[in-house]
């Protein structure tokens, strides 16, 4: 167990800069994921702290020691590989075992621990069985067995869930969680599946492009992104996010203009989460539009509003349709969910837009009784 | 209506496709080895003539040929030593260190290795009387004597040692191929995780390179153990199997025998002998080292 901490940490090969000046601390004990698209880095930086890659610049230390220059031998890393990486000569307890191998450590004391590594992952049964002889699921476990063996200073999971089935990845998720949380070893796990990251980790380092985008917990990056790529990285369906111009108090989305909640000016991005938009009857919205598409989900609808603001998605829970194709609805937000983001996609905090239910809904109303 | 004249289709007899194949076959496998076996059972000398049936030759073989012995002993150091330090040792080595140094570099050393592989075997056995000529204008000669050594004659002194040494570099270069390949398509990432499992460089070699090699390697010893037991052309271009038989292997041997002193009919027996040894070798290494397994299936890691 370790803590871990990077220090301006970069990686190029040639000309290519895979790892912009990072900057990281990860608590002993943590259970971090390093969350992105294809390319962004996240690979590399799990390389990086295993000891396979050695950092071009930077330092990268394990509670206080750099280990920039360990070799991987001599880090006490454990790591699960996406496709496993089982020595395919040799059986389970063989591969469980062959981390103990390289340490100086007693016979009987070694069948021990792999028998308990075995024992806690649930593969007791299958130690006289060589790779080609187990399933994806279980391959996995013996991974897992082999890098929880040598008690690592920290256990790197490079996308371990992603060659399961559906329902084992679920399994497989909490069963990870609960193990690190017994064993409460510093856990780093690389991923590209939202689901996965949200589910697990404690804590998300969001990166795209070799940088880090956002770092904080999974409610953070949901609910308060701090640019525009971790705002629609995040969340299925993703975030609605529309272009638009503001004056004063007025923000211009196409053919719509909405109230901003103090004054502005230039160019910004909104951004609602569709399970945050509420579908009304149209006069009572400052925005309102006609449904071109409905998409039931079953335990939610997934509509589409075309709105002189563009098209936007609304998402509303349970199983009715509540709105046919072509009907007009007006789209309501709370306040403090409606994001907007200046022109460098950098969210700008305590600025909003007004989507409630129409202040002068109530004299609309009354009018023609007068 | 007019019914359209609809032939039958009748699929031609897969025999005919064969036919071509067969024939190659019949004329230049199957028909050498009959005649041999027949050539064997009879007294077939320098005239070509077949006076009886005899079962002489292998009595000959058996009981009265007093270099047999000496033949099959040069035979298995030959085949032992080529095989084990060249075909797959130095093959292996060069397997290994191809792909651990920079990809252009490494193509580059196997495409030197290739090269005698491709030469004509009379000029490849040139170079080598060159090399080993103990006249100065010898290559070796030449080396000795700058740094003031005794002349060595090869030819002469350790035609063995010669003809392994010719036969290995140009045989190391099969093993090299198939292994290299072998090397390459181990997935990084099991390299990877014997590096961070604690193993070193080497352990790497011993626990993950290794056991990716045992499978070609079985293959390759079958396959070149029995190609070294029938090929001769560069020991008899450069030694010619002498000093008298001092490098005579089985193969030469039968070579010699029949066309050196005209004794046909014997070398044929003697051809039948290293075909039943042939198949004895190729039988047991199958049963030793399981050849099913490496025929079957590969067993791929689930990705």
């Amino acid at each position: 167990m370790a803590k871990i901490t990077l220090n301006n940490v970069t990686k190029s090969w040639g000309e290519t800069h895979v790892l912009k000046p990072m900057n990281l601390t990860i608590e002993n004990g943590e259970f971090v994921a390093i969350l992105g698209p294809s390319g962004c880095g996240k690979s590399t930086t799990l390389f990086l702290l295993a000891g396979l890659y050695a950092p071009s610049a930077g330092e990268i230390t394990f509670d206080g020691h750099n280990v920039g220059r360990v070799d991987a031998r001599d880090r006490n890393v454990g790591i699960v590989f996406q496709s496993y990486a089982l020595y395919p000569n040799l059986t389970v307890r063989e591969n469980i075992a062959f981390p103990l191998r390289f340490k100086a450590m007693d016979k009987n004391e070694a069948a021990r621990r792999v028998e308990e590594a075995a024992a806690l992952v649930q593969i007791g049964a299958l130690l006289d069985r060589r790779p080609s002889q187990l399933s994806g699921g279980q391959q996995q476990r013996v991974a897992l067995a082999r890098a929880l063996v040598k008690e690592p200073n920290i256990l790197l999971l490079d996308e371990p869930l992603s060659n399961l089935d559906a329902t084992l990845r679920i399994t497989m998720r909490a069963e990870l969680k609960a193990i690190q949380k017994r064993l409460g070893f510093t856990t780093l796990i690389v991923t590209h599946d939202q689901i996965e990251a949200i589910t697990m980790a404690d804590r998300i380092i969001c990166m795209n492009n070799g940088e880090i985008a956002q770092i904080g917990t999974p409610d953070d990056l949901y609910r308060r992104p701090a640019n525009l790529f971790v705002a629609g990285f995040i969340g299925t369906p993703p975030m609605n996010l529309i272009k638009g111009e503001a004056a004063g108090r007025q923000l211009r989305l196409g053919q719509a203009a909405l109230d901003l909640s103090s004054d502005r000016s230039g160019s910004l991005t909104l951004g609602i989460r569709p399970e945050d938009i509420a579908l009304v009857a149209a006069d009572k919205a400052a925005l309102s539009g006609s449904i071109t598409a409905v998409e039931p989900m079953g335990r939610e609808v997934f509509y589409t509003v075309m709105t002189p603001a563009g098209p936007l998605h609304a998402l509303e829970y349970g199983e009715v349709v509540r709105h046919l194709p072509g009907t007009s609805v007006g789209l309501v937000c709370k306040q403090e969910l409606t994001l907007l983001f200046d022109q460098d996609g950098r969210r700008i905090a305590d600025l909003h837009v007004n989507l409630s239910h129409r202040a002068d809904t109530r004299a609309a109303e009354l009018a023609p009784a007068n | 209506m007019a019914t359209p004249n609809l032939r039958t289709h009748r699929p031609a007899r897969p025999v005919l496709y064969l036919l071509p194949a067969i024939g190659l076959l019949t004329v230049f496998f199957l028909g050498p080895i009959i005649v041999n076996g027949v050539i064997a059972f009879t007294d077939m000398g320098e005239n070509l003539r077949i006076g009886k049936f005899t079962l002489l030759n292998f009595e000959r073989i058996v009981q009265r040929d007093a270099r047999i012995p000496t033949v099959l002993l040069t035979t298995l150091i030959y085949v032992g030593a080529t095989l084990f330090f060249f075909n797959v040792g130095l093959g292996a080595l060069l397997a290994i260190t191809t792909t651990a140094i920079p990809e252009r570099l490494g193509s580059f050393f196997r495409g030197l290795w290739l090269l005698p592989r491709m030469s004509p075997a009379v000029l490849y056995g040139i170079l080598w009387i060159w090399i080993a000529d103990p006249t100065p204008t010898g290559l070796l000669a030449q080396v000795t004597s700058a740094f003031g050594l005794p002349v060595l004659n090869l030819r002469n002194d350790f035609p063995l040692f010669l003809i392994i040494l010719a036969n290995g570099i140009v045989g190391a270069s099969f093993a090299m191929v198939i292994l290299t390949s072998a090397v390459r398509s181990i997935p990084s990432h099991l390299s990877n995780a014997a590096r961070v499992d604690g193993a070193s460089e080497w352990g790497v070699l011993r626990h993950v390179v290794a056991p990716a090699l045992s499978q070609p390697i079985r293959f390759i010893t079958l396959y070149q153990a029995l190609s070294l037991m029938t090929t001769y052309e560069y020991i008899l271009l450069i030694t010619g199997g002498g000093p008298v038989y001092d490098s005579t292997p089985y193969a030469l041997y039968i070579y010699r025998r029949a066309f050196e002193n005209g004794a046909y009919a014997y070398g044929a027996a003697l051809a039948l002998g290293l075909m039943v040894i042939g198949i004895v070798v190729t039988l047991l290494q199958w049963r030793l080292t399981d050849m099913r397994s490496t025929f079957a299936a590969p067993k791929i890691e689930v990705l």
